[in-house]
């Protein structure tokens, strides 16, 4: 599951590069423009790939660190 | 409305924010405070808060105003070149990256990049160096944010404030805020910032899309259907290589310091999660509309009228009374004169006689140009005006569309807002810069041990004011210069990511790989600045499309040029920040491959998965309670 959400991630990365609509002024829903609607979508793409990856790759390991105190680290309260 | 309510509504609002502003700092004051209470809030920010900080964090009045000042001049595709981009590269890093710096944080006690450094390679002048460029990259920031607010506060005062002032306001309410609350000032102001601006911004966002002259329908069909707009709505004014060039420019985020700092500020490492995956869709809130209205501005002729008015050839315009310096009228004179209206007729009287401001001239040029029936004559005096506004730095952009589309009180609380960014993220940066001095020079060099934890916090507070009184002053001679040295810090925070990535994840680097690379990117960042200023004067001047200056070129090929009629250097049409991000990796692998790695101790203190485990000195303690804002 890990390898297909890397996989995932440079294909993000690549469509990035949206070279085909480099001069395209089609207009969606007759007022938003390709290019812009495409990135648009493609923000929301990547919270979902951001997600995937919270979820396959999570350094689990430094939630042990949560709950420890240096000596010395005063206990303010919370925000 | 009533004018005088009409003129004075947004100061007001101002006021009032300022005032809520060194309110919180106040508030957040801690008597007896700590060096980790003062600088870091005791890390224990929780996610909810630390989420909408780190965002504001990176919230700046360049996101803003900027960005809808260069969809101004360069189209819908601004939003793709740095929001979209942003929204891939900064979470991964945060991901990656900061959920690290956190952990060290925990660990050691970190609480600055070169802390760690130190520490990590055993190093101590080397540690030196990247502070004293780290701190030389982010002082040009503090300066251009003292410069940005004072010119809004100018700007909406119609100039009844001046520039010296408003900048004197905005660098007393962030001392005071920072000098009183530290972090936990910092941060609350930064929570404050970003709900104002994601509520009223919605709302400016609609009603100035409601109110443009024809509508935000009305305006993208028009522009559609005009050859001579229809590029605003397309990426046509962004090569290629400069766009993949930008995918780059996001890896800066973490290397700021304050954005390092501020990811040691979390109470638990799961306040990451959230903060990663709705990071996109922030930015997208925030960019789309300012990326959109920037490029529709270009279709609205009120907007382009005020830009226009404002730059510095119509000022020359109004200066000679119309006429070019050999005393013969003026191209934009000439088509005045031939169009003939009322409006046209009085306005160039008002230009003979000095007796109309750049601000009036704004607001008379539309309705001057309005009412021309000849068709071919208001397409050039349209095409004048355009010309005008193109050889200005738009950076006001959405400020005039606020004046002119937004109702006064909304329009105060919007302006409001828009400094809210500017002072946010200013807090944050001294903050940065007063931590970095306090820790890696004053308490490096032996100031805590021979006066106490306490002292920490008075020399970081007397920093916050020397360093503030400093910007201020340079500042006051709001030098052109600094908003170059912003954009070569982008590039130049940029390409030391490779510098903390072999930090986290490469046990053979070594503090000669680093010194090489930093060294690398102050040779490039200083590199860039001197070709961009000395060739700036050699590039073509006009409205686009211009032909780029080349600075060398082999058997025919560009090798280095700099672009028309911005001035900006790409080397092989890629932007500086390429050949920067590789080449510093290449000095941290290269330099690091030839020289001895650090301790098996420090290796195994950093990489042995064992040494995640509490130990040394640490204690367990019981969960704290956190109180969710």
């Amino acid at each position: 599951m890990k390898w297909i959400v890397y996989l995932l991630a440079v294909v993000v990365l690549v469509l990035h590069q949206d070279y085909w609509n480099f001069d395209k002024a089609t207009l969606i829903w007759g007022w938003l423009p390709i290019g812009l609607a495409y990135h648009a979508a493609y923000s929301i793409v990547c919270a979902i790939l951001m997600a995937l990856l919270v979820a396959t790759t999570w350094p689990k390991h430094l939630e042990k660190l949560e709950n420890i105190q240096r000596p010395g680290q005063s206990s303010g309260e919370g925000h | 409305m009533n004018p005088w309510l009409e003129q004075w509504l947004p100061i007001i609002v101002i006021s009032l924010y300022l005032a809520v502003v060194l309110y919180i700092g106040i508030f957040a004051f801690r008597r007896k405070t700590t060096g980790e209470d003062f600088f870091l809030a005791n890390r224990s920010i929780g996610s909810a808060v630390f989420f909408l900080s780190l965002f504001a964090t990176n919230m700046t009045a360049f996101a803003i105003l900027g960005s809808s000042g260069l969809a101004y001049r360069r189209g819908i595709g601004v939003y793709g070149l740095m929001a979209s981009s942003s929204g891939l590269v900064i979470p991964l890093t945060l991901l990656i990256i900061g959920t690290r710096l956190w952990g060290l944080g925990k660990r050691f006690g970190h609480m600055t990049q070169v802390q760690f450094f130190r520490d990590r390679w055993e190093c101590c002048g080397i540690g030196t160096f990247i502070f004293l460029l780290t701190a030389a990259m982010l002082i040009p920031y503090l300066i251009i944010s003292i410069v940005g607010g004072g010119t809004i506060l100018e700007e909406l005062t119609h100039h009844r404030l001046p520039f010296a002032w408003g900048g004197a306001i905005v660098a007393l309410v962030v001392m005071g805020n920072v000098f009183f609350g530290g972090m936990r000032g910092a941060v609350w102001v930064n929570v404050f910032q970003t709900l104002l601006f994601l509520a009223f911004g919605t709302i400016a966002f609609v009603t100035i899309a409601h109110n443009m002259d024809g509508g935000l329908f009305g305006t993208v069909q028009k522009m559609a259907g005009n050859q001579k707009q229809v590029w605003a709505l397309t990426r046509y004014r962004i090569p290629g290589r400069e766009f993949a060039s930008y995918l780059l420019i996001p890896l800066s985020s973490i290397m700021f310091p304050h954005m390092s700092i501020m990811c040691m500020t979390a109470r638990k490492v799961t306040a990451f999660k959230k903060t990663v995956v709705l990071y996109p869709i922030c930015i997208m809130i925030l960019w789309l509309p300012c990326v959109f209205l920037g490029a529709l501005a270009f279709g609205q002729p009120k907007v382009n009228a005020a830009i226009a008015a404002e730059s510095k050839t119509a000022k020359a315009w109004l200066d000679s009374g119309g006429k070019l310096p050999d005393g013969k009228p003026a191209p934009l004179t000439i088509l005045l004169k031939q169009a003939g209206t009322p409006m046209a007729t009085k306005l160039l009287g008002q230009v003979a006689s000095h007796s109309i401001t750049s601000e009036e001239l704004g607001k008379e040029l539309p309705i001057a140009v309005g009412p021309v029936k000849d068709d071919a004559l208001k397409g050039k005096l349209v095409a004048q005006v355009q010309a005008m506004a193109n050889s200005n730095t738009p950076d006001s952009v959405l400020l005039q569309m606020l004046k002119i589309y937004v109702p006064a009180l909304l329009a105060g609380i919007l302006a409001a807002g828009i400094i809210s960014a500017v002072m946010g993220s200013d807090c944050h940066q001294i903050l940065a810069l007063s931590t970095m001095f306090t820790k890696d020079i004053f308490d490096h060099y032996g100031g805590q041990k021979a006066f106490g934890d306490r002292a920490n916090v008075y020399v970081g507070r007397a920093f916050i004011v020397v360093a503030n009184t400093i910007a201020y002053f340079i500042a006051l001679t709001r030098p052109p210069i600094f908003d170059l040295a912003v954009s070569w810090t982008f590039s130049g925070f940029a390409a030391l990511a490779p510098v903390m990535v072999a930090a986290l994840f490469w046990k053979r680097s070594t503090k000669w790989g680093a010194l090489a690379a930093a060294i690398f990117v102050a040779f490039t960042v200083v590199g860039t600045g001197y070709l961009e200023s000395h060739f700036l004067p050699m590039v073509p001047k006009g409205p686009p499309p211009l032909p780029d200056f080349s600075i060398w070129s082999i058997a025919g090929h560009h090798v280095l040029v700099l672009s028309a009629p911005a001035g900006k250097l790409f080397m092989f049409g890629f932007m500086p920040v390429v050949p920067m991000v590789i080449g510093s990796a290449l000095c941290m692998i290269i330099f690091s491959l030839l020289t001895p790695p650090p301790s098996e101790a420090t290796i195994r203190k950093y990489f042995d998965p064992g040494s995640d485990d509490v130990t040394n000195g640490f204690t367990r303690s019981t969960p704290r309670p956190t109180i969710a804002v």
